[in-house]
């Protein structure tokens, strides 16, 4: 083995030390240095999370072994700030605090020393330029939009165009709902002082890896980890064998062994893990481990795998199917009888995959206590415990499930991959386990979104009114159910869209075959069938000569309209939110046959110009504009808040601390959306004092009351009012002491920032006197509780009918294209995008998340996909799968409706998810109004659209040559 | 699943002539320079390196020159720096088009001229994990015996996707390389050999030392198709260079990468003055179609890497004869 004595400076100090010459730069900072804000988010030079300065330069560490950074001098992120979170930030990382830059943050320390570097090469960058600087720095959660904002900020302090103190200041308000309050969790983030599960370290900890099948469909024979045991340093393997209790989880059917039961079913999925002391030792280990397989036949697709003799995934359901889910209302027959034209077309959706850029990671211990505990990037540690406490057979007081802060989720880690791997290992071993996973194997054994086959047909009046709407929604559910049939149910329910149409059919049906499964991701299946249905209205409107908004306006709902489920809708702002789009983007209406002709609302200010790589360099354009061409796309889409058709719950504590702070416990799981910073809000509002005055104590099981997973768009609108309620709870008991003590009644006091006094006179006390009153005079502690429920009720089993969800949100965009008709190529300029989100809380947090889905929407209809052969994942790492980087984003402009919520106690209802859903359509649309084309699988990549461009022209001759 | 990196040792000679030294002394010596192709193949356990001869510390790998006859860039510049001169990008416009399109800024900071003319060629098959190529029996470019590609070939159709190389042979340069015997100097497109397991005509204990274009007056451009703005790899790419004739007509020199296991020149004959335009590109749009062959080794579709190759190609043929020359 050879050694590399290493002398460097890092970080201004000066660094001995002796390393292996194969470790890279990356593992050297974190493993040797304990520098963790330097992130491995790929290993591949792909993502740009581990760039570090090295001599001056930005540079990816991964890529870098670390005896070549012998004599360097490095500097991490930490150097920016002196390597506490406690030090003076420099101005980039202050301005991204401000613009609230950062999501979940697991790619900002390697943005932020991004922009270091941007500035330092350019102080006087110009936005298109920082963009193509920062090419190399992918981020899944925030849109990139507040990112470059944050530089532009940045930029203009250091060039005194701004004052040093917009920095620094936050305006300061005395409402806080409805303030962009900056995000409480960001300066750990912009620092890089957060520990992600990756980044912590406990004494003694051991290393797990994991073997994982290289079959899609085999029976396991045997497992022979004998020499893998005599590996130095190994601790353990486990097996199926060592789960001590009821194997199997899942969001909705139990299916999925903790580790390879008999047989295995996807590639990928785990058959055996390893501890040892370091890294390499069970690395080595699991390559020892010889398992005799014998295959057996596979099913890689829907339709293979309903039809008879197909084999079989799992002997529970031999017919592979996973859930049909039946709407019915009406009766479409007579509703196609009834239109003037009815329309039939079939789209497919590809599996797309979240590609969070921290990959699943976690530790598990037992404590002193006997407690078994697993730390991990959980989205639903309350589900995982109650899952957790059946498979170790324990009490379920004797597991704890602690989440570490999220480096982006989407719903997939929703599922409980690996946590029941790293505890029963630290039962075997009696210590603490890390394991962390590859991009590859993230990828290649997380559960993708659905890809779904939906044949449509849609009856259409000649006054625009939908008569008949009947979806058939096929879906490759993969080798587990995960959240397959939550899935089926929401594709379903919402599929048709927020129209009032008296006749609908739906059927959704999920279906396992031997790919990799397919699970919970941002919109639960509601992307899939609604993209569906925007098209249709699009190709309904085209034909009627109608502009695509009016027939959404004819059809669209409005209030006391009745569901596809029956359920009558009191408050709907559907009609606000189209108007509110097509007013924001100055949309030219008409009808589409002037597509293909250059429309006048094109090219305006709100838009971004398009990019051409080097183009600023370049005194003359390198290509003509022949070939480009312009055009714009609209459509709409809606959302149910909270858990779909099943009673839903949240519940927190909170105590007036002294000082006049305040303590807030739920069992919230911020994923990077921000709810921690709501919740913050929320409680500063109801008990009068400011929002940095609270702590909020979150995320484990054993220590805060259920609040339940980060999904269904569900955490504002739950836990913010569970918060509200309980907050409500304090103050009651609380104006009731100090009532009490001025002698007057409860109902005379009013808090606000920090002060509680009686209205009308001059009787005033700080929160911190106050609680010392309520403490120290009445001998009372102001403590409370509050739990929140939406009574949602089920769907009846047989015509779909049922309240699914009391709060819906609505949401329509306009999305502005250029087509390159030579290559193919298609980029997306600008995006107008209205939605409702009941009551605002933060709206700085609000347009995050609509600029995040947004851009996934447009990953999704542009670029990504998920491509197997024969259960083999192709695309499993950022080279394959590929995400949109700064230079393919379009301008954003968030147009925010507020439509509050009339059963819930804040108004507030949601924005998590709903964004990306109108982005597809919109830009497929939009494709079509620019180019003439109309796609119908999923992503519109430039292979697909230069084939229809020829197809196209091919048919134009053909029919020229038929007239002739 | 990813593989830590193999353990090796680490060299870093001053001079060219150590460097051949170091290389020559260990069959399983290899080359690095910026590391950013080399280091990823090695943890995908694509090669069975001990000993890395390192070359940032040879100064005289480093050099940039431009002079009124030669433009001579080291082989390794770092292609960050060859972006900075602005007077390449003026002069030699498809070079600096090429050079800013490769992978992202912070890549470029490091990856060099020399490692991207070297770079190794790709495909669908082989830039996977070792776990993923044993799971899928390996492949004939290494450690295996059938090309999952074109099963019945027994040749590996790995694409060379490198963006310098078309540019810089558009621009008809000269590359140099130093080994035991000496320093060779051949033109570059003669360095590239069409077969995707062994695509460089170098011997294992041979360096590039550099680069290097006559310089004239050009009007030229690059332009590589991806799906996005940044971080990839060509699908396909083409560098024109298009020159005025004394008698009014347009000379063409055009090379295209990322279709085939090596860089692919397409002999265009002159578009003379009288010519008709319309048929002019179009034979040239079906030149290009007839000269590549893309295969399955990527993502997206081998046939829209013809038909897009050729389709750009024609595009940028046209914008530059209308500019005419400077
Ligand atoms: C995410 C990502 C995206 C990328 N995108 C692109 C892209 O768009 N376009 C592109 O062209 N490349 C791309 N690359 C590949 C690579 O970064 C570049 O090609 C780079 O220029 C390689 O240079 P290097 O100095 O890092 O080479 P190294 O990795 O050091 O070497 C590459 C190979 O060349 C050999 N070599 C290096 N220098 C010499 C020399 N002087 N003489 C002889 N042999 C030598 C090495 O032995 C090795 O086999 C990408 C890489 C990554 C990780
Ligand atoms: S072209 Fe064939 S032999 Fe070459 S890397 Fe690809 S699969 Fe392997
Ligand atoms: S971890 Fe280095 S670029 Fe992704
Ligand atoms: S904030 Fe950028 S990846 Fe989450």
């Amino acid at each position: 083995m050879s050694e590399h004595l290493i002398e460097a400076t890092v970080n201004g100090r000066k660094v001995r030390k002796t390393v292996k010459a194969g470790t890279r730069l990356i593992d050297f900072l974190r493993d040797d240095l304990q520098l963790t804000g330097t992130k491995e988010g790929c290993g591949a030079g792909e993502c740009g999370t581990c760039s570090v300065f090295v001599d001056g330069k930005l540079m990816k560490s991964c890529l870098m072994p670390v005896s070549r950074a012998d004599g360097t001098v490095i500097e991490t992120v930490e150097n920016l700030s002196g390597g506490s979170i406690l030090g003076e930030r420099t101005a980039v990382q202050k301005a991204f605090h401000k613009m609230g830059a950062s999501q979940c943050g697991y790619c900002i320390p390697g943005m932020v020393m991004a922009a270091t570097a941007v500035l330092q090469d350019n102080p006087q960058a110009e936005r298109e330029e920082i963009k193509e600087r920062m090419g190399g720095n992918i981020c899944r959660c925030t849109g990139y939009q507040k990112i470059i904002d944050a530089v532009e900020l940045a930029r203009d302090v250091a060039n005194q165009i701004q004052p040093a103190g917009v920095l620094d200041t936050e305006e300061h308000h005395d409402d806080f709902i409805g303030a962009s309050v900056w995000r409480i969790d960001a300066p750990g983030k912009v620092t890089g002082q957060l520990k992600y599960a990756g980044d912590m370290v406990l004494p003694g900890m051991l290393e797990m890896q994991v073997l994982r099948s290289p079959h899609a469909h085999a029976r396991i024979v045997s497992i022979d980890f004998s020499s893998a045991l005599e590996v130095p340093g190994v601790h353990a393997v486990i097996t199926a064998d060592d789960v001590p209790g009821t194997d199997g989880y899942g969001v909705f059917v139990h299916d999925q062994p903790v580790m390879a039961r008999g047989k295995v079913r996807h590639v990928g999925e785990a058959v055996a893990a390893v501890a040892a002391d370091d890294l390499q030792a069970a690395k080595e280990a699991v390559r020892l481990i010889r398992v005799v397989y014998e295959q057996l036949p596979a099913v890689f697709d829907t339709d293979t795998a309903k039809a008879p003799g197909a084999p079989i995934v799992h002997d529970y359901a031999p017919e592979n199917l996973v859930k049909h889910i039946p709407i019915r209302k009406g009766d479409v027959d007579a509703g196609f009888a009834e239109a003037s034209f009815v329309l039939e077309h079939t789209f497919q959706t590809q599996p797309v995959e979240h590609a969070y850029l921290e990959p699943e990671a976690g530790i598990g211990y037992v404590d002193a206590d006997g407690v078994v505990t697993v730390h991990s990037p959980s989205q639903n540690i309350t589900h995982h415990r109650h899952m957790l406490a059946d498979i170790l057979d324990l009490p379920i007081n004797k597991v704890r499930m602690i989440m570490s802060p999220v480096g982006g989720g989407f719903g997939g880690k929703e599922d409980m991959l690996y946590q029941g791997m790293l505890a029963i290992m630290a039962m075997k071993t009696g210590r603490p386990v890390r394991l962390v996973f590859t991009r590859e194997e993230s990828i290649t054994v997380s559960a993708k979104r659905h890809p779904t086959r939906i044949q449509y047909r849609m009856g259409v009046a000649k006054d625009g009114r939908i008569t008949a709407s009947q979806l058939k929604c096929e879906s490759d559910g993969g080798a587990y159910g995960c959240s397959t049939e939550g899935v089926m149910r929401k594709m379903a329910i919402l599929g048709p869209g927020p129209y009032d149409i008296p006749n609908v059919k739906i059927d959704t049906y999920g279906y396992y075959t031997n790919n990799t499964p397919s699970g919970a991701f941002r919109t639960f299946g509601a992307m899939q069938s609604e993209f569906s249905t925007e098209v249709m209205l699009d190709l309904a409107a085209e034909k009627l000569q109608l502009d695509p908004f009016e027939i959404r306006r004819i059809n669209g709902m409005r209030n006391g309209a009745i569901t596809h489920t029956k359920q009558k809708l009191e408050s709907v702002s559907f009609q606000r939110v189209l108007e509110a789009a097509r007013e924001g983007s100055r949309w030219e209406s008409g009808p589409s046959s002037s597509r293909g002709e250059q429309r006048k609302d094109l090219s305006g200010t709100d838009i971004r110009p398009p990019c051409q790589l080097g183009a600023r360099f370049m005194s003359t354009k390198p290509e003509g504009e022949f070939g480009r061409v312009r055009g714009r796309g609209m459509a709409a889409s809606w959302y149910g808040i909270a858990r779909t058709a099943t009673i839903d719950r949240a519940g927190a504590w909170v105590e007036l601390d002294d000082g006049g702070t305040a303590k807030v416990l739920t069992g919230v799981t911020e994923i990077g959306e921000g709810i921690l910073t709501v919740l913050a809000q929320v409680a500063a509002d109801e008990l009068g004092i400011r929002p940095e005055n609270i702590t909020i104590g979150d995320n484990d099981t054993a220590r805060s009351p259920e609040a339940a997973h980060a999904g269904a768009t569900r955490q504002t609108y739950m836990i913010a009012n569970a918060v509200a309620l309980a907050c409500r709870n304090v103050r009651e008991r609380f104006d009731a002491e100090i009532a009490a003590f001025w002698e007057v009644e409860p109902d005379q006091l009013e808090a606000s920032n920090g002060h509680i006094r009686v209205r009308e006179t001059n009787k005033s006390m700080t929160m911190a006197e106050a609680v010392a009153v309520c403490k120290g005079q009445r001998g009372v502690v102001p403590v409370g509780s509050g739990s929140y429920t939406a009574p949602h009720t089920g769907l009846d089993p047989v015509d779909g009918s049922g309240k699914p969800w009391q709060a819906y949100v609505y949401g329509c965009q306009v999305a502005e294209v250029e087509v390159d008709t030579v290559t193919g190529e298609v980029q997306v300029l600008g995006v107008w995008a209205a939605h409702d989100v009941g009551r605002v809380i933060n709206p700085q947090g609000v347009e995050g998340q609509i600029e995040g889905g947004v851009v996934q929407g447009l990953g999704q209809a542009l670029m990504e996909d998920y491509q197997q052969t024969d259960g083999h994942a192709v695309s499993h790492g950022f080279d394959k799968y590929i995400l949109p980087t700064s230079l393919d984003v379009p301008h954003i402009n968030s147009i925010i409706i507020e439509d509050p919520d009339p059963l819930s106690p804040l108004g507030a209802k949601g924005i998590g998810e709903p964004a990306l859903v109108p982005t597809v359509p919109a830009i497929i649309n939009a494709i079509y109004d620019a180019a003439g084309i109309r796609l119908t699988s999923l992503p519109a990549t430039p292979v697909k659209v230069l084939a229809a461009l020829r197809d196209k022209k091919r048919m134009r001759e053909g029919s020229l040559e038929a007239a002739e | 699943m990813v593989e830590i990196l193999p353990n090796f040792k680490l060299v870093r000679p001053k001079t060219v002539e150590q460097a051949v030294a170091m290389l020559a002394r260990s069959e399983s010596a290899k080359l690095c320079a910026g590391g950013t192709d080399l280091i990823v193949n090695m943890r995908h356990g694509l090669s069975d390196v001990h000993t890395l001869v390192e070359i940032s510390q040879i100064n005289e790998m480093q050099e940039l020159d431009l002079d009124d006859d030669r433009l001579r860039i080291g082989a390794g510049v770092t292609l960050n720096e060859l972006a900075r001169s602005n007077e390449i990008a003026k002069s030699f416009p498809a070079i600096h088009q090429a050079c800013v399109a490769i992978a992202s800024p912070n890549h470029r900071n490091c990856a060099t001229v020399g490692g991207n003319l070297c770079l190794d060629t790709r495909c669908l098959f082989y830039n996977q994990s070792h776990w993923w190529r044993k799971s899928n029996d390996y492949c004939l470019k290494y450690r295996g015996t059938i090309c999952h590609v074109a099963p019945k070939g027994n040749r590996c159709r790995a694409a060379f996707a490198g963006d310098l190389a078309p540019a810089l042979i558009a621009c008809r340069a000269d590359i140099e390389i130093t080994g035991p015997q000496g320093k060779r100097v051949i033109a570059l497109k003669d360095f590239y050999r069409e077969d995707g397991a062994d695509h460089l005509k170098l011997n294992s204990d041979e360096i590039v030392t550099a680069v290097s274009v006559k310089s004239t007056a050009q009007n030229s451009a690059y332009k590589k198709i991806t799906v996005r703005g940044a971080l990839d790899f060509p699908l396909a790419g083409v560098a024109v260079v298009c020159n005025q004739t004394p008698d009014d007509g347009r000379s063409f020199s055009i090379a295209i990468t990322g279709t085939n296991s090596s860089p692919v020149v397409i002999d265009v004959p002159e578009l003379k003055k009288d010519d008709n335009r319309q048929d002019f590109f179009s034979a040239l749009g079906n030149l290009v179609k007839k000269s590549v062959s893309p295969q399955r080794t990527t993502t997206i579709a081998a046939h829209y890497r013809r038909l897009s190759i050729a389709a750009i190609t024609v595009r940028l043929a046209k914008t530059l004869s209308d500019e005419g020359s400077k």
